[in-house]
């Protein structure tokens, strides 16, 4: 027996379905994912329930098992489908949500178990196209109600929530699309009719993947899916259309099937074309603000630094009795004064160091240099800070002497301090020791250990990213730019090498590692983009 | 009395090192520009010149460029000092023959005198 083209389409459509819905759910775990997921569960017993009902058409006995299954699947669908309308619009803790979401569940549930009995669907009659369907019996009217009721709910919700001038942009298009989505959806209902004897062709087995694909796109991260998700979906669409003619080939598609596969291609295409237009604005309209934010902070601090080198200037020719013999009440507040602006001062080079290294101006000078020598120099320069707080500083020397490392001893030094300075500022009792060793043969290991406040688990790859800080730093030393790491990352990073933590949390002290390739093939000089006109003439 | 040329524009800055300076038992003279600093240059002959960067009118690299021009300065040491923090101008002001270059901001007034002393002698 020759199927209606859009027949064959169910078991592809099924399987796409049960794809996406693990892509959304393993892409993004957020709720509406989760139930997003279940529904594709759903939609997917009832595409291969509708299929085996067509294949077993004489069959009576079969085909009413088949079409309860897939009623059965239809009430698992419509609580999730409005639970999913409240989730995007963000009213699942509303009042009356807390009272029409258990019902919806609980009805859904009552009819699910209905469909197994004869009072749902009964009986079965032929028709046109090869199909048949039984017959509904009182259950499906009550259940065309409920569906009716909670379906128009979703719409209301989301339809609100898109027109809405307080929600943000994202909800609002999230929204747009669900709505899209479910009107889709609602295309596919009036299948629903066939159990009335109300017949068409059965063109609109279309909409559920198109509905599945629709929803993926509204809550998954849009530039992600369009990106890898909708090629995916697209390629399939055409393989599935090509093996279709060339496995089939005796099959009849109709000037409909033709149009829906038509349209189906149009929509992924265009859709497909218009985001990855809509990601290339995006990516300029982020480079430019990313751009125009770097060149801010760099003119703001050179700014600054004009006004700060009078204040310390003056402040230290005062001091130094450069004005006059200056009284010992005065002297005090002055001191102050210094301090101050040298450690804003600080502040302000350790901004342009990131607006440096942002824009690609920060140029390396390789040269074989001697890892022993560079952390002596770094434990030299903090000794007298450690010794001041209390703190032991030890250094555990190697048994077989390091290897010589290729890089810029300068940077890499500034990245080792960034985090010794770090370990002795955010340590009050105990102290930090460094080691050094040979890792894996191509790599230098530097393992600073603290006693101090610790960090914690969470805040352990952010605290390396710009302006970032971890909440116990905070807590002990207010001030900081939450640039130090951002800054020894990057010069680490531009060696080909990597920083590592390990914290075993609050209180129980860290242990950073800097691993940096003997012999790196680092970019030695970077490209200036930045050069004063007056130089370029 | 040994002569140091200061170049920079912003008055607060050029007291203030001129201040520290005189105290120090050095002449000092001041310019606000490239043209006007090879003006004075020319006249008093200093014994070294402090150059900022960021300059009214043109960069202070210009100066380094054009002092080859004159005789009365063609040998006079200078010492770049200016708060534009730069590779590119840093190693540009090196290859046009600056002693030295430093920030403003990093370092206080005897930091620089220290330099001076050093540079002269």
């Amino acid at each position: 027996m020759t199927m209606p083209f859009p027949v064959y389409l169910l078991v592809p459509s099924a399987v796409l379905i049960i794809m996406v819905g693990f892509y959304s759910w393993l892409r993004v775990k957020k709720r509406e994912n989760l139930i997003f997921f279940f529904l594709c569960m759903g939609q997917a017993l009832w595409a291969i329930g509708s299929f085996l009902l067509w294949s077993n058409c004489g069959n009576d006995i079969a085909v009413i098992f088949w079409d309860r299954t897939l009623y059965f699947a239809t009430c698992m669908m419509i609580p999730l489908l409005y639970h999913l309308s409240l989730e995007i619009c963000g009213l699942t803790e509303r009042k009356q949500s807390k009272i029409l979401l258990p019902m919806a569940y609980i009805l859904g549930f009552i009819f699910a178990v209905l469909t197994t009995t004869p009072y749902f669907v009964d009986g079965v009659f032929y028709y046109a196209y090869g199909g048949c369907h039984t017959y509904a019996r009182t259950g499906h009217h009550f259940f065309l109600v409920y569906l009716i009721t909670f379906i128009s709910f979703a719409f209301y919700n989301l339809y609100k929530t898109w027109r809405s001038e307080k929600q943000s942009q994202e909800k609002k298009e999230k929204a747009y699309f669900t709505l899209m989505g479910y009107s889709v959806f609602s295309l596919a209902g009036i299948g629903m009719a066939t159990a009335y004897g109300i017949i068409f062709y059965p063109a609109y087995y279309i909409f559920f993947p198109l509905f599945s694909i629709i929803i993926t796109y509204a809550i998954t991260e849009k530039n992600l899916f369009v990106a890898s998700m909708a090629t995916d979906i697209l390629i399939g669409a055409i393989l599935v259309l090509v093996s279709t003619f060339f496995f089939f080939p005796e099959l009849e598609m109709g000037i409909v099937g033709k149009a829906v596969i038509f349209v189906l291609l149009l929509i992924s295409c265009s859709l497909l074309l218009k985001h990855n237009h809509q990601e290339i604005r995006r990516k300029e309209e982020a480079e430019r603000i990313s751009r125009l934010k770097t060149e801010f902070i760099s003119i703001v601090s050179h700014q600054l630094r004009t006004p700060l080198a009078a204040i310390r200037g003056y402040t230290d020719m005062i001091k130094d009795g450069d004005y006059g013999i200056l009284g010992k009440e005065l002297s005090v507040p002055i001191n102050y004064i210094h301090d101050a602006s040298v450690s804003m001062i600080k502040m302000v080079n350790g901004l342009l160091s990131v607006t440096r290294l942002e824009r690609g101006k920060i140029e390396l000078k390789p040269k074989y240099f001697s890892i022993d020598n560079m952390i002596e120099g770094c434990i030299q320069d903090v000794e007298l800070k450690a010794k001041e707080k209390g703190l032991y500083l030890k250094y555990e020397k190697p048994a077989e002497p390091l290897p010589s490392v290729r890089g810029d001893e300068e940077k890499i030094k500034h990245a080792v301090m960034n985090i010794l300075n770090n370990a002795i500022l955010y340590t009050v009792t105990g102290g930090v020791t460094i080691s050094a060793s040979v890792l894996y043969s191509s790599n230098v290991r530097i393992a600073i250990k603290d006693t101090g406040v610790g960090i914690e688990k969470e805040e352990s790859e952010k605290i390396f990213e710009s302006f970032s800080r971890g909440k116990r730093g905070i807590e002990l030393q207010p001030q900081g730019t939450g640039l130090g790491l951002y800054v020894a990352k990057s010069f680490i990073a531009m060696h080909k090498g990597k920083i590592t933590v390990f914290s075993e949390g609050k209180d129980k002290g860290s242990t950073f590692y800097i691993d940096i390739p003997i012999r790196a093939d680092i970019i030695s000089k970077q490209e200036f983009d930045l050069v004063p006109p007056e130089l370029k003439k | 009395m040994k002569k140091i040329l200061i170049i920079e524009d912003e008055k607060i800055l050029s007291e203030m090192y001129k201040f520290k300076l005189e105290k120090e038992g050095f002449e000092v003279l001041n310019a606000m520009e490239v043209d006007e600093a090879i003006e004075i240059g020319k006249k008093n002959k200093p014994d070294l010149v402090v150059l900022d960067i960021l300059l009214p009118k043109e960069s202070g690299i210009n100066y380094l460029i054009k002092m080859k021009n004159f005789e009365e300065l063609k040998n006079v040491p200078v010492l770049v000092l200016s708060n534009f923090d730069d590779n590119e101008t840093k190693n540009k002001s090196f290859e046009l023959g600056a002693k030295d270059y430093l920030i403003k901001s990093n370092h206080d007034p005897k930091e620089i005198v220290e330099k001076i002393k050093e540079l002269i002698i």
